[in-house]
């Protein structure tokens, strides 16, 4: 059967040479595409992966944080449903003997449940035999430690009273508990366990749920909860069903004595949401406050230490007794031992001096005068002693000599008639205030009441107790939903997409294939324009006869993608290794594996056969236009010829973009450093298109040569010129190649420069330190420095500035995963003045100071956040003006606007906010674990030396800033080596595509070169005006591209202390020189076959 | 004159070309009038480069006259687009070039019914019996599949002339038709052209320098400064 389509099988076939490099081209072409797609399937699959390993068979997880509610809760689920309590803090861990240390260690308090959840059945079998502790494989080989060996973990002791709460310790924050390695968990036997969406593998030691409840003091208790086969809404009505007020950490205590039953917290002070609870219930219950006075003073009389309550003096309150008359604010009523302790009679008038908590535990002595509206006898509600609230290290102490409270307390005050009061009376309050007015002075973040009073109900207390639970919603006391599936799925799902990273990254290599491939392909068809004449005359249109080289060119795109995409496989693989080898930093703690889906490869395949084939379509659509009595002469129109006149439009063009590069630069240069380098490759970028537009003008056939144009070097010239699209073409590709691999090298990025600056991306800070533990006070304060032990004249020139932190996921470069919940820092703004360099702001609002943009008030509560600009564009892929929701302890939505993106900074993977706003949110957050350390030159070392001395138990790790910043740059720096190493593969490409043109040349004119021989010209002459006539354009190509490249390297060479690799550039250069060359000397060798005189002899 | 009247007939006729590095035009014909009745067979002759085959390009719609006017049936071809010519080529007019210009990597058969591909994408039994039958008339039975590398260059050009034959044109163009010929191969082929024209009635014009072929037509035209001298032998 004959057909157009066997007809144009029969022209492949013929034509099998050329139309073979085609294929390869395409092929390539294809295979690289569908490889890099690919890619982008690898890296979400292991991703998937690791998520898998991470969760395991979680669904949903609901977590307390410092909160802890009674483990029993995760009993007797309903049919379907799996769930298992957990201890989960935070700590470090040490291997005794070589003092291996791993700080950010996550201990975990389990028991079978939970490896069962993480299907770990042979785990889950022997776990609640032994009190051995298992370590997961990453936390063994950090610590050098294998199964029978010992370590030490010290971990945060939770503390009902959170450390920053008036009252609260901050000492013995932490305990060390010694384990012994019963085994090694790897992540299959989900030793990977975690909650966040991080691609770093935990560091995780697990305990029985047991022995951890014991060393923490949290019997019965856990502060997290896994379910399995749960939604998040099931999850949470299950949690509600079965919450109780031990689950809250409050109980309801009889007062037979006083006919009332009393509300308290654990947490001394009671939050919103019991206090709201508390209320809302109709038996109208009594809120009051006891506070811990410093003194009470009359005269020259003192009382030191004291309890005094605020209570309601209201109608139906039953401590109106108190009073005759109506209490006022600045009233007080004092019991008697305390009238005759300061010789005062109603009337009077007494100084009440208490402290404030400030932030970072600075305490505040504030004074308050009242004046004595009654004196009570020690009787009834006035000998109270549970008004007083549980102050740690005061309220179970046997005498006053032995209190040893988190506050200054000076022991030498105490008289032997406070001891006679403390063993009489204990905590009863020596003086009552009202309770609008105690509520007034003492009201801080964590609550504002330390106990509710209600008349003793007729009931039994259980009922209160239950129907107080059914008034409390666990998820706005702090305690977190989380839906952990949907959160990894959406991470691994969501993160940078690598497909399309690697297409953009291997775009010039792809680009140079097709080109080469079209090139060829236009070969072919030139050479057939004896054939397109005929077509012509025998009838076919313009339109048909371009049909007709679609369909050859149908076939071959066809027969490309078919060879390629299976290739794809291999590039892929090859990728995959890179990414396992030379790449590895881009992919820290995430090991890649090959995968392939079958919509990535048949899309790869699809988009290879559309481009590839409509690259083909268009390479021959101009000689069909060309009239067919020429064409049947043989005549392309590609030799030079025309007019002689030069077309202006490639000089318009080359100043057009001139003017525009030298605009760009004059405007990038009164920019920043990391503006400037992205500018000036933008001026790099015009100049390499204005370089190819100059080629191009001079390339036209009528520009005259200076001198005799009839010379060995006029003939050289004219030989470049006579086909211009080819030679213009090979220009373009080897100047875009070596602009690529060159220019690249500008973004490089180097935290050593500059890095004391405090623009630089450290802030100019030296060190930045993270803790397990937290640290309290100000470490700007001596005093706080010498609580520390650490000798202050080591820091007489050191500035600190803290950071709160609520742990999240990583937003950074070094997380694959799209971060679901970034960390969040929280920072008294006004500190970071001045510091860091903004890549950009929203709005005017910031003026000069960006960092006030933290402080201002936006609409609806919105908190105003800044982060790293790269973690905005990439980590997040959001922009300025964008929110990200974060629940917060009442169970509310928080939303944070991006207002600012630092340029690439030590901050990266975080999102900052101002301290106060993220205490609205967050009340209960205690103390500070991030700190950015600016330390004089001349103490840099000493200080970072007792910092770590003072704060080993504490798990800090001290990093000097520039290096911080250099682990972060090396991820960037890794993707440009990446770009560096496709872009130069395309390089090759186009030197083959140079070799490719040099043989069509040469093969075009064969019979040329016979008459030159013929005339007497030596053949070593003639190959050597055509290496010469293609070794200028190669050097054309290199000059462009690396000229171009040059000005693209301004700002790094003109910067003082900035290397510019010189030697890579030369080297660079050299090798595509060299390379080029070799491929010209080739082509030439193949095409000339012989001395060019049987040319002449062919018929 | 009534162009309808005539086969072909060519008005003021001039056709010019640019040339690189040299200012203005090079005029190749000049102010050409000529008319061909259906049935005729008519000779161009003139010196190498004269214009000969620019004039047969002319003719045959493979260029356009710089000026003046080809009416074919009396339709001015000046007014028709790419489709319409192309389509007159196929359906009207068959060419023959002095160089064969057969595909290579087709079969002589292939080549033969090319011009059919034009209008259909595959080619019917009736076609291919059409084809046989033609290359069989100029003894080219039996070499059906061989391509033009296994044929003579007079067996390749009588595979050239089947296939301006293979629509039916009504006008026929060869262009120096023997000029890659032997005495024997030239001879031969040119009885060919004849016989076609008086058995077949086909309206035959030859762009020719030989002087035997050239007296074996109706009228002969000489090309000289690019003007065409009417050379009558009979009407």
């Amino acid at each position: 059967m004959i057909s157009r389509w066997t007809i144009s099988l029969k022209a492949i076939c013929y034509y099998w040479r050329t139309h073979g490099a085609v294929f390869l081209g395409m092929a390539l072409a294809t295979a690289v595409l569908t490889g890099a797609l690919l890619v982008g399937d690898s890296v979400r699959h292991s991703l998937a992966r690791i998520a898998d390993a991470r969760i395991r068979g979680v669904d949903v997880a609901v977590q307390g944080g410092d909160r802890f509610l009674r483990a029993q809760l995760a009993e007797s689920m309903p049919p379907g449903v799996t769930a298992a309590p957990v201890i989960v803090v935070e700590g470090a861990a040490v291997e005794p003997e070589s003092r291996r240390r791993a700080n950010h260690v996550q201990v975990l308090g389990v028991d079978r449940r939970f490896w069962s959840l993480g299907n770990a059945g042979e785990v889950a079998e022997g776990w609640m035999d032994s009190s051995d502790a298992a370590v997961n494989d990453h936390l063994a080989a950090r610590l050098a430690v294998e199964a029978g060996d010992t370590i030490v973990l010290r971990v945060r002791k939770p503390s009902g009273l959170p450390s920053d709460a008036p009252f609260a310790s901050d000492q013995d924050l932490s305990t060390a508990i010694r384990v012994r390695v019963g085994q090694v968990v790897d992540d299959e036997s989900f030793g990977r366990f975690s909650l966040r969406v991080n691609q770093t593998p935990p560091e995780n030691v697990y305990l029985p749920l047991v022995s951890l409840q014991r060393a923490l003091e949290q019997e019965a208790r856990a502060n997290l909860l896994l379910f399995r086969g749960a939604s998040t809404s099931e999850v949470q009505q299950i949690v509600r069903d079965r919450w109780t007020l031990a689950d809250a950490e409050a109980e309801l205590i009889p007062l037979p004595d006083l006919d009332q039953a009393m509300l308290r917290s654990r947490r001394v002070f009671i939050g919103e949401a019991l206090e709201a609870a508390a209320i809302a219930l109709p038996h109208a219950p009594f809120p009051v406050v006891g506070y811990f006075a410093n003194s009470l003073r009359h005269q020259d009389q003192e009382t030191p230490y004291s309890i005094v309550a605020a209570v309601p003096f209201d109608s139906g309150s039953p401590w109106t007794a108190l009073s005759d008359a109506p209490m006022m604010d600045d009233d007080i009523v004092i019991n008697d031992w305390l009238a005759r302790d300061l010789s005062v009679a109603p009337g009077d008038f007494v100084d009440l001096a208490y402290y404030v908590m400030g932030p970072m535990r600075a305490l505040v002595e504030t004074q308050q005068t009242f004046q004595v509206a009654a004196v009570v006898p020690i009787e009834g509600l006035s000998a109270d002693a549970d008004l007083m609230p549980d102050i740690p290290g005061v309220s179970d102490s046997e005498n006053c000599s032995d209190w040893d409270p988190g506050f200054p307390l000076d022991l030498e005050r105490i008289r032997d008639e406070d001891e006679a009061y403390w063993d009489k009376y204990r905590g009863t309050p020596k003086a009552f205030i009202r309770y609008s007015r105690g509520r007034e002075l003492w009201e801080n973040r964590f609550g504002s009441v330390t106990g509710f009073r209600f008349p003793m109900p007729e009931q039994p207390l259980e009922v209160l107790a239950r129907d107080l639970a059914a008034n409390l919603d666990p998820f706005t006391m702090g305690f977190e939903l989380i839906p952990v599936r949907e959160r990894a799925l959406a991470g691994s799902r969501e993160g940078l997409n690598f497909g399309v990273l690697f297409v953009s990254f291997s775009f010039f290599l792809i680009a140079s294939a097709l080109l080469l491939a079209a090139m060829l392909f236009r070969f072919c068809i030139e050479q057939r324009a004896r054939e397109i004449g005929l077509l012509r005359a025998i009838g076919h249109t313009t339109a048909g006869v371009n049909q007709v080289f679609r369909r050859e060119g149908l076939l071959i795109a066809a027969a490309g993608v078919l060879a390629g995409a299976p290739c794809g496989v291999l590039y892929t693989r090859l990728m995959v290794r890179g990414l396992a080898t030379i790449w590895r930093d881009v992919v820290i703690g995430a090991p890649i594996q090959f995968h392939a889906g079958w919509p990535s490869l048949l899309s790869g395949a699809a988009a290879g056969f559309a481009v590839a084939w409509g690259v083909l379509a268009l390479s021959g659509r101009r000689l069909a236009r060309l009239p067919p009595a020429g064409l049947l002469r043989g005549e392309t129109g590609l030799d030079a010829g025309g007019s002689g006149r030069r077309h202006p439009f490639p000089l318009v063009l080359a100043a057009v973009c001139t003017l525009a590069a030298v605009g760009l630069a004059a405007g990038a240069l009164r920019g920043d450093a990391a503006g400037r380098a992205a500018a000036f490759f933008g001026v790099g970028g015009m100049l390499l298109v204005a370089g190819s537009a100059i080629c191009f003008s001079l390339l036209s056939p009528g520009l005259g040569m200076p001198g005799p144009s009839l010379s060995r070097w006029g003939l050289v010239a004219r030989g470049v010129r006579r086909r211009r699209g080819r030679s213009v073409a090979t220009i373009i590709l080897l100047a875009c190649g070596c602009f690529i691999v060159v220019a690249v090298v500008a973004h490089r990025l180097d935290a050593s420069v500059g890095a004391e600056q405090p623009t630089a991306g450290t802030g100019g800070f030296a060190f930045v330190a993270e803790t397990t533990q937290p640290i309290l006070r100000d470490l700007n304060d001596s005093e706080a420095l010498t609580t520390y032990g650490i000798e202050t004249n080591r820091f007489t020139e050191t500035r600190v500035v803290p950071f709160r932190v609520r742990e999240g996921d990583d937003a950074s470069c070094l997380n694959l995963n799209r971060a679901q919940t970034p960390r969040l820092l929280s920072v008294d703004s006004t500190r970071l003045d001045g510091r860091f360099t903004f890549a950009a702001t929203l709005g005017s609002d910031a003026g000069e100071d960006p960092w006030s943009a933290l402080r201002q008030e936006l609409p609806d509560g919105v908190v105003p956040a800044i982060a790293d600009q790269n973690s905005i564009l990439w980590a997040l892929r959001k922009k300025l003006g964008d929110t990200l929701a974060y629940q917060n302890e009442q169970g509310d939505v928080m939303h944070v606007k991006l207002v600012g993106g630092l340029a690439n900074s030590i901050l990266q993977g975080s999102i900052v906010v101002d301290e106060q706003r993220f205490l609205e949110h967050f009340p209960s957050h205690t103390g500070y674990h991030l700190f950015l350390i600016d330390a004089g030159t001349a103490q840099r070392e000493s200080v970072a030396e007792e910092l770590r001395f003072a704060f080993d138990d504490a798990g800090i790790e001290v990093t000097d800033a520039a290096q911080r910043l250099a682990a972060f740059n090396t991820i960037q720096n890794t993707y440009l080596a990446m770009f560096q190493v496709l872009g130069a593969l395309g390089v090759l490409v186009g030197s083959i595509g140079l070799g490719v043109v040099v043989f069509r040349n040469v093969l075009d004119r064969r019979r040329e070169f016979g008459i030159q021989r013929a005339l007497g010209y030596s053949l070593r002459r003639v190959v050597g005006m055509v290496v010469a006539e293609h070794t200028s354009l190669l050097t054309a190509g290199l000059a462009v591209g690396i000229g171009a490249a040059m000005v693209a390297l301004l700002p790094s060479l003109l910067s003082p202390g900035e290397t510019t690799p010189f030697r890579l550039i030369a080297w660079t250069a050299a090798g595509v020189f060299l390379n080029g060359l070799v491929w010209t000397l080739f082509a030439v060798r193949a095409a000339s076959r012989g001395d060019f005189l049987d040319a002449l002899r062919e018929e | 004159m009534n162009e309808a009247a005539h086969l072909l007939t060519l008005s003021g006729v001039s056709k010019s070309y640019d040339m690189p590095g040299h200012e203005g035009q090079i005029s190749i014909l000049h102010d050409i009038n000529l008319d061909v009745s259906r049935g005729n067979r008519a000779a161009v002759m003139g010196p190498s480069g004269c214009g000969k085959s620019t004039l047969l390009n002319l003719i045959g719609t493979l260029d356009r006259p710089s000026q003046g006017h080809v009416f074919m049936e009396g339709r001015d071809l000046a007014g028709l687009n790419d489709e319409e010519l192309a389509s007159l080529r196929n359906n009207a007019l068959g060419f023959i070039f002095q160089h064969h210009h057969l595909l290579p990597q087709c079969t002589a058969l292939e080549n033969v019914l090319l011009p059919l591909l034009v209008r259909s994408r595959r080619v019917g039994d009736d076609d291919m019996q059409k084809a046989e039958a033609l290359l069989d008339r100029v003894g080219l039975g039996g070499r059906f599949h061989h391509r033009p590398g296994q044929l003579s260059g007079g067996e390749c050009q009588r595979v050239a002339v089947v296939r301006a034959l293979i629509n039916d044109p009504i006008l026929l163009l060869a262009d120096e038709p023997t000029g890659s010929l032997d005495g024997d191969a030239a001879k031969s082929l040119a009885d060919l052209l004849i016989e076609l024209n008086e058995k077949d009635g086909l309206t035959l014009i030859v762009a020719t320098h030989a002087t035997a072929l050239a007296e074996r037509m109706h009228r002969i035209y000489t090309l000289r400064d690019g003007t065409l001298h009417d050379f009558a032998l009979d009407d």
